[in-house]
């Protein structure tokens, strides 16, 4: 599925016969995209909209319930929220959060569907025993993870000191260095899955002949997947890493549940969660997402516009 | 997850169609939204948040609470809450128009962050103040719960930050007891040794009681939150000091690791630790009168009263640069939050003097009375408090384990204790700094070795002076 | 574009081939990668499935034994235990932790997620993928928004407009919102499923005097069953384990928890085992494993459907 394909006018849509059924059609398709639309506009769209006029309001909780749209704009909470080191810092994390463990996990995932690619007695098993972590609820995901890393009782620890020679436990979530490196490692844990999945899918697509003659031409493996296997993978992957990275960028519940925020964890969507119920400021919240959300549509547009587009050209 | 693939080829224009359906939405949204608006509950039922929210506590106040439904007829609905989500529950009731009429056991940071937000019904607290009698709280509960002249809560109950000790180890090593910061330091470098901590102390980054431990060891320095010029005051040369030695007491003489508030109780209960610093709900627990949190040292095994008859109590700490030896506390209150504002004055008024000593009685060793007596006797619930049984599975008064002195001493602490930024009028820093945890962070990196004392204050106060910024 | 790709890619191949025609070399590469293929297969299994292990013996375990003895991954059955779930599934009333109403709530939710998305989607995907109408591709662009906010940003507007129907703390409101984020990613798996139904098939049906409504269910429906099947089981799992807004939503109303909220909850109290935290994480998990258990090639191939489309 990659991007430049997916644009195409959908090749089933019948070409019109006459001009009635062409406006039936067409009255009937809105009709039936409306409700989603209707969802889509009230739950997400004017909530993002009205938080664009909350950034530029300074109002007490109960002051944002009755205030007008334009009452009392101003911008001191962009001042506030731009030149606060906390702000710069959180995105710094998220930056590093979100590549990482979208690397990690394409990577991770890309590997997994490699060395799965051959057929082996119980490959079904192991197939879908790997997308466990993906479709495991975080929040108890996250509780094995901290107790498994847990310095008093938990596991890795009790093995490390035992058995690794470490001379003492490892915080592995409560100590600034560690504590990042963790909750990426986390990440990728959970989301390779995804990627091994859509690559997996992909591979399946890969025509065997070319793969064939190239072996039978001698070629190493390592040549194979080069020059013939990640040609055809890089679109997906390339589909994969916006994805996650959207997903990763805007993430909240993982970091939350692990540190909390703690130890040089926190990631601009805890900062903005623990600005609104930390601080009571709406404003100050709906400031820093507003910046968030144009940082990472810069970003996206970005990347679509240096690698997308250079992928697409090929086709 | 695809709509993206939609992103990269054509640039996107709105039709006027989709614009013009999103405006009427939000129009349609907006004036429907204005036309329900918030249903009126109903003024025979009292919604009370309740912080002390522990199972056994919420059914004791729910037989207290019948007294007060027989005598009026307005029933009460008791939701445990717990206290790190206190803030983001507020945050959507305040802004929902959903807030309860009452919230019970508030903490004094929370208390100034509600009243920032102008959530508190303060006249209807004043009322209850007023009638109940000013003169028969504590001046010092009223004073930490006042704005000027503006009564934003009813103070209810007092608990400390105490520092316990083992009494036969200090004594079997001559040490003097921890009241200041050289005996403490002393003590806990004399007794580290093989298998036994010095002291056990707190380095959660994520729970306010590393704070709490914190400032109950600041207080007595003058290591001050805010100082008198109302700048930051965590990177004075007091809190310098104080972040010296909770340095070294937590990198050398405490168990490696984060110490939380679970973990601390447990390894002074093992035997493991000489000293600990804990609220006085501790007390109860260490004399065996709660069979899920049992002292677990070799000799609690034969005698389940044996730690707490061995243990010392210090209530004031007091540093180097400090005047005096200082208490730390918290005062929690009855906040009237709601639209039910007589109602709900008459159930905490209620709950202050009918269902007091109950109330009380739930958890007598984490409640001692803020409001000490009434009209007839100015010291009757504080009387009634020293008899009142403690403990979950057997209960038993505290003064027959801990002896009558000890407990009087912890009872001075409702008249002694003191608090950061209240008194330098900057109480509304106390929530955003309480849940935000900028204290404890610097604590937990400094803990394990990642930051120095002096960086540690430095860091803590950036993190302050940009919530101060943000508040002003 | 896959046509184009692989020929270059031959082409490439071919060149590489005449260049360095090393048999031996790729015969020794050969095997190397055998071997570090299987131990990458060993690696991955093994931190996969050992959280799930660890999860799951932790909340057979007296937490007494774990506090003794934290390194052992293998507890003899006679110190084994099920009072851990007799804690976290009785009743607040019997000294429990309420699990069996949190589980209701859940259900209850995700279920009604699940009937609710399917019927908007439905359309939404047919309409998408087989009727030309104005701003087809705008609607597109549009679900993207779903995903390109932060969440939390969304909280404080919707509890304000949510208040104002009365939804808030209410299962109800949860799962409108649940919906949302979970329409957009099943219209796209439906559309991908009903572009392959050849449109003939319809209009042989309109021939026949069918409506358009008439056609979706009796002609259309029948054949994208295994689509719909595998966008419900996604949708359900979402509403299941979502977390935050159920925090931001229901944490004032203890009955409405769902398990996530519950589980969370748990985590906070004081003087929670964490075996007892164990217990409830294996509830939590075990109705999603078993139904993706049930269904997990439809799952993984109704999510990466279009993805073998390069």
């Amino acid at each position: 599925m990659s991007a430049p394909t997916a644009v195409r006018p959908t090749p089933a849509a019948p070409p019109p016969p006459r001009q009635g059924i062409a406006r039936r059609n067409s009255r009937d398709g809105l009709a039936m995209v409306l409700p989603t639309v209707v969802i889509v506009v009230a739950v997400v769209v004017v909530p993002v909209l009205w938080n664009v006029v909350l950034a530029f309001q300074d109002l007490t909780l109960l002051e944002v319930r009755d205030a007008g749209i334009f009452e009392s704009l101003s911008l001191a909470n962009f001042t506030e929220v731009l030149t606060g080191s906390g702000f710069w810092q959180a995105l710094l994390n998220t930056v590093v959060y979100s590549v990482l463990s979208t690397a990690g996990s394409i990577a991770l995932g890309l590997l997994a569907a490699l060395a799965l690619r051959r057929p082996f007695p119980g490959r079904g098993a192991v197939r879908a025993l790997l997308l466990l972590p993906y479709v495991a609820p975080v929040v108890a995901v996250a509780f094995t993870w901290k107790t498994m890393l847990n310095p008093q009782f938990g596991v890795l620890n009790a093995w490390g000191t035992s058995y690794l020679g470490w001379d003492e436990p490892v915080d592995f979530l409560g100590r600034a260095p560690y504590a990042m490196a963790t909750v990426i490692a986390f990440e990728i844990w959970r989301y390779f899955p995804f990627a091994f999945m859509f690559i997996t899918a992909r591979l399946l697509a890969v025509p065997k002949e070319i793969e064939e003659a190239a072996t039978v031409d001698g070629t190493t493996l390592l040549q194979r997947f080069r020059y013939v296997v990640l040609p055809q993978l890089l679109p997906v992957v390339a589909l994969l890493s916006v994805l996650r990275l959207i997903m990763t960028f805007n993430k909240f519940d993982d970091v939350y549940l692990l540190t909390g925020g703690g130890a040089g964890t926190e990631i601009s969507a805890v900062r903005v969660y623990d600005t609104l119920t930390g601080r009571f400021d709406v404003g100050g919240a709906a400031a820093q997402a507003l910046v968030l959300s144009a940082f990472l549509a810069v970003a996206l547009f970005c990347y679509v516009r240096f690698f997308v587009r250079k992928g697409g050209e090929e086709s | 997850m695809t709509p993206l693939r939609h992103v990269p080829r054509r640039r996107y224009r709105p039709t006027r169609g989709v614009t013009g359906l999103a405006a009427a939405l939000l129009v349609a949204t907006t004036a429907g939204a204005c036309a329900t608006g918030p249903q009126a509950q109903e003024a025979d039922v009292l919604t009370v948040w309740n912080l002390d929210g522990q199972p056994e506590r919420i059914a004791a106040m729910a037989q207290i609470d019948a007294g007060f439904t027989a005598a009026s007829g307005v029933r009460i609905d008791q939701v445990p809450v717990d206290e790190a989500q206190l803030p983001s529950l507020i945050v959507s009731a305040a802004v929902s128009g959903t807030m309860p009429d009452v919230i019970a056991g508030l903490p004094l940071g929370i208390v100034r962050q509600l009243a920032e937000q102008e959530l508190l019904d303060t006249a209807a607290a004043a009322e209850v103040v007023e009638e109940l009698g000013a003169d028969t709280f504590s001046p010092t509960a009223l004073e930490l719960t006042r704005d000027g002249d503006t009564q934003l809560s009813v103070p209810a109950e007092v608990w400390a930050q105490i520092l316990v000790y083992r009494q036969d180890l200090f004594d079997a090593a001559g040490l003097q007891p921890p009241t200041t910061y050289e005996a403490i330091e002393a003590a806990a470098e004399a007794l580290t040794t093989d298998g036994r901590y010095g002291i056990t102390l707190a380095t959660d980054p994520a729970d306010p009681f590393t704070q709490q431990t914190f400032e109950s060891l600041a207080l007595g320095n003058g290591c001050q939150l805010v100082d008198a010029d109302g700048g930051v005051g965590l990177d004075d040369a007091a809190c310098r000091t104080t972040f010296t030695l909770y340095d070294a007491l937590a990198r050398r003489y405490s168990p490696k690791g984060t110490q939380t508030v679970d973990s601390t109780r447990a390894t002074y209960f093992a035997g493991q630790a000489a000293m600990t610093i804990w609220s006085t709900f501790l007390l109860d627990e260490m004399a065996g009168l709660r069979n899920d949190a049992l002292p677990t040292c070799e000799e609690c095994r034969a005698d389940p009263k044996w730690l707490a008859q061995n243990t010392g109590i210090v209530t004031a700490v007091q540093g180097p640069d400090g005047d005096e030896p200082v208490s730390f506390g918290e005062v929690t209150s009855w906040a009237i939050t709601g639209s039910h504002g007589p109602a709900a004055a008459d159930y905490v008024r209620h709950m202050m003097s009918e269902g007091y000593t109950d109330a009380l009685g739930i958890a007598p060793e984490g409640k001692y009375p803020a409001r000490t007596g009434d009209a007839q006797d100015p010291q009757r619930f504080a009387t009634t408090w020293g008899s009142l049984p403690a403990g979950v599975d057997s209960r038993e008064p505290l003064a027959d384990i801990y002896g009558k002195d000890t407990m009087d001493e912890i009872g001075r602490v409702a008249t002694t204790l003191q608090r950061w930024a209240i008194p330098q009028g900057q109480g509304a820093l106390l929530g955003p700094v309480t849940a935000e945890l900028p204290i404890p962070k610097t604590i937990s990196s400094m803990a394990n070795g990642s930051l120095g004392a002096g960086d540690a204050a430095a860091e803590a106060a950036d993190a302050v002076e940009e919530i101060q910024r943000s508040l002003s | 574009m896959s046509a184009t790709t692989t020929r270059a890619a031959g082409r490439d191949t071919l060149e590489v081939v005449r260049r360095r025609p090393g048999r031996t070399r790729a015969t020794t590469e050969e095997r190397v990668f055998a071997v570090l293929r299987w131990a990458l297969i060993a690696a991955l299994v093994l931190v996969t499935a050992f959280p799930f292990y660890y999860m799951l013996l932790l909340s057979f375990v007296p937490i007494e034994s774990l506090l003794l003895s934290p390194s052992r991954l293998w507890f003899g059955l006679e110190t084994l235990t099920v009072e851990t779930y007799r804690t976290v599934l009785a009743s607040a009333d019997d000294g429990g932790q309420g699990f069996g109403l949190f589980l209701r709530n859940s259900a209850l939710v995700a279920l009604a997620t699940v009937a609710v998305t399917i019927l908007v989607a439905i359309p939404g995907a047919y309409a998408v993928s087989r009727l030309p109408f104005p701003g087809r591709r705008q609607v597109s662009t549009l679900f993207l928004a779903v995903y390109l906010f932060p969440t939390v940003v969304l909280a404080v507007p919707l509890f304000i407009a949510f208040a104002r129907l009365g939804l808030q703390s209410s299962l109800v409101g949860l799962m409108l919102v649940y919906v949302v984020q979970t329409v957009p990613v099943s219209i796209h798996m439906l559309r991908t499923y009903f572009a392959t139904i050849p449109a003939s098939i319809e209009e042989a049906a309109a021939i026949d005097g069918a409506g358009r409504v008439a056609t979706l269910r009796r002609v259309v429906l029948p054949l994208a069953m295994p689509s719909i099947t595998s966008t419900g089981l996604y949708v359900f799992m979402i509403a299941w384990n979502e977390f935050l807004f159920a925090l931001l939503f229901l944490s004032a109303q203890p009955d409405r928890w769902t398990v996530s909220l519950g589980l969370a909850q748990l985590s906070n109290g004081i003087e929670v085992p964490k075996t007892v935290l164990m217990a409830g994480s294996v509830i939590l998990t075990v109705p999603i494993v078993l139904l993706y258990g049930l269904a997990e090639r439809a799952l993984t191939e109704g999510l990466t459907s279009g993805a073998d489309k390069g």
